[in-house]
């Protein structure tokens, strides 16, 4: 069971991805089959409070719909894109 | 970590006057060689790498600082990337997060590409939980040992009869025995009395409580029973202690009428386990400290008694004994002039004073 919460609100996330990317132009022939999952099990027998899991992904596109569409050219494109997950106290 | 790559990508590049990037120093610029501002990117990459400064470094960073590239015409099919990080100790401890990341069918053209990419890992969380699983562990490997194995069987049992679950409920106890067994031949001489402060405080289990738990009862009191045989000041703590987690147990009991009887039995295990452990490390503690407080007086014993012993040999008083230990004095060198010629402490002053 994993917690959604954007990447952003992970607090000290055991797995932090970030990538930048600026491209001048950008054009898909097809619109992109994308998925990102955060994934994972968290168990401890020797404590009554089991850890859970929290995390997820998120970007911020200048000039990039969030549904591109094939064939049209996109210019001056900037991307920001994070994924964060970490172990969590039940009352986190 | 781990990466696998199962996709069939062919990415073509170019440039226009037919050099590769590295070969074009006057347009692209490097993280190593870029000075000033650097470029938006660069700047981004920055502000990235500062976000958290607050918290703790991290304890692995993998970072591609700046990726430019003139023109790509890049297809990808199935490109799958997993990222985790994973920990486990035993069965008592699993840990185990991850990124998947999964790119169907892309076909894209992009020109004046400058990317980053930056990945970090913090394994605080793990370390501080490894780390307590493994003092766990150190102090009471047996039972730990035990513990895990029977809650496995609980939890396995779910679902089946009370009885059975309660049989996996005697093995928490019967582990719990087992480890009370080795702490050591001191010990079982200081813990001989857990038996009957344990089965007497695990008999009253029985009243209240379905035939299940009239099983935790025998189980704790047989198992608990074979610890040792003798008496000793600290092993009254520790029957109290057994006696109070199957207190806990029997209010657990009764407080959970209409509640599924897996459910108690698996609660009971657990309050049964962790109690007992603690009344172990606490019958160890008080075993410890019972066993020097016997030997230091064993020590004073027989060193009275050497005294005694030597004071007979030089027919001197206990006292004379002492001030000659004080002052030095030898005492064979010193003439009595108590009954039967019994050295002094007059003796022993006027041998000192040179009389």
């Amino acid at each position: 069971m994993v917690r959604k919460r954007h990447p952003d609100r992970v607090e000290a996330p055991a797995l932090d991805i970030q990538v930048t990317a600026k491209a001048d132009s950008v054009r898909f022939e097809d619109a992109p089959e994308t998925d990102v999952e955060i994934t994972g099990e968290a168990e401890d027998r020797t404590s009554e409070e089991q850890p859970e899991i929290e995390g997820g992904s998120a970007s911020e596109r200048e000039n990039l719909p969030d549904e591109v569409e094939p064939g049209v050219t996109y210019r001056d494109v900037r991307v920001r894109w994070r994924a964060a997950a970490r172990f969590a106290d039940p009352d986190d | 970590m781990a990466q696998r790559n199962t996709n069939r990508n062919r990415n073509k590049a170019s440039s226009r006057n037919g050099r590769s990037a590295s070969q074009k120093p006057e347009r692209y610029r490097f993280a190593h060689n870029v000075g000033g501002e650097g470029t938006v990117p660069e700047q981004e990459y920055l502000e990235y790498s500062q976000n958290g400064a607050e918290l703790e470094e991290p304890d692995l960073v993998l970072n591609v600082p700046v990726v430019k590239v003139d023109s790509i015409h890049l297809e990808l099919e199935d490109l799958d990337a997993h990222v985790a990080v994973k920990a486990q100790v035993l069965d008592l401890l699993k840990l185990n997060v991850g990124i998947d990341l999964h790119l169907g069918k892309v076909r894209v053209d992009v020109k004046g590409v400058e990317a980053q990419a930056l990945l970090k890992a913090r394994l605080d969380y793990v370390a501080a939980s490894i780390d307590r699983v493994l003092t766990a562990l150190d102090r009471n490997p047996e039972l730990l040992e035990s513990v895990g194995s029977a809650l496995e069987d609980v939890g396995w049992g779910a679902g089946h009869t009370v009885a059975e679950s309660g049989e996996a409920v005697e093995d928490v106890v019967e582990g719990t025995g087992s480890a009370l067994r080795h702490l050591g031949p001191g010990a079982s001489d200081a813990v001989s009395q857990v038996g009957e402060g344990a089965g007497q405080a695990v008999g009253d289990v029985g009243e209240g409580a379905g035939q299940a738990v009239q099983q935790i009862g025998q189980g704790a009191g047989q198992a608990v029973g074979d610890v040792g045989a003798g008496a000793g000041q600290a092993v009254g703590d520790v029957g109290e202690g057994a006696g109070d987690a199957v207190g806990e147990i029997d209010q657990i009991v009764a407080g959970m009428g209409g509640v599924e009887p897996q459910t108690v039995a698996k609660q009971a295990a657990r309050t049964t386990a962790r109690q007992l452990g603690e009344t172990a490390s606490e019958g160890a503690r008080l075993t410890a400290k019972a066993l020097g407080a016997a030997a230091q007086r064993k020590a004073r014993e027989l060193k009275q008694q050497r005294r005694e012993h030597k004071a007979d040999k030089l027919n001197a008083t206990e006292k004379a004994m002492q001030l000659a230990d004080e002052l030095d004095v030898d005492l064979h060198e010193v003439e009595g002039t108590g009954a039967d010629g019994r050295i002094t402490v007059n003796d022993v002053r006027q041998a000192r004073n040179g009389g």
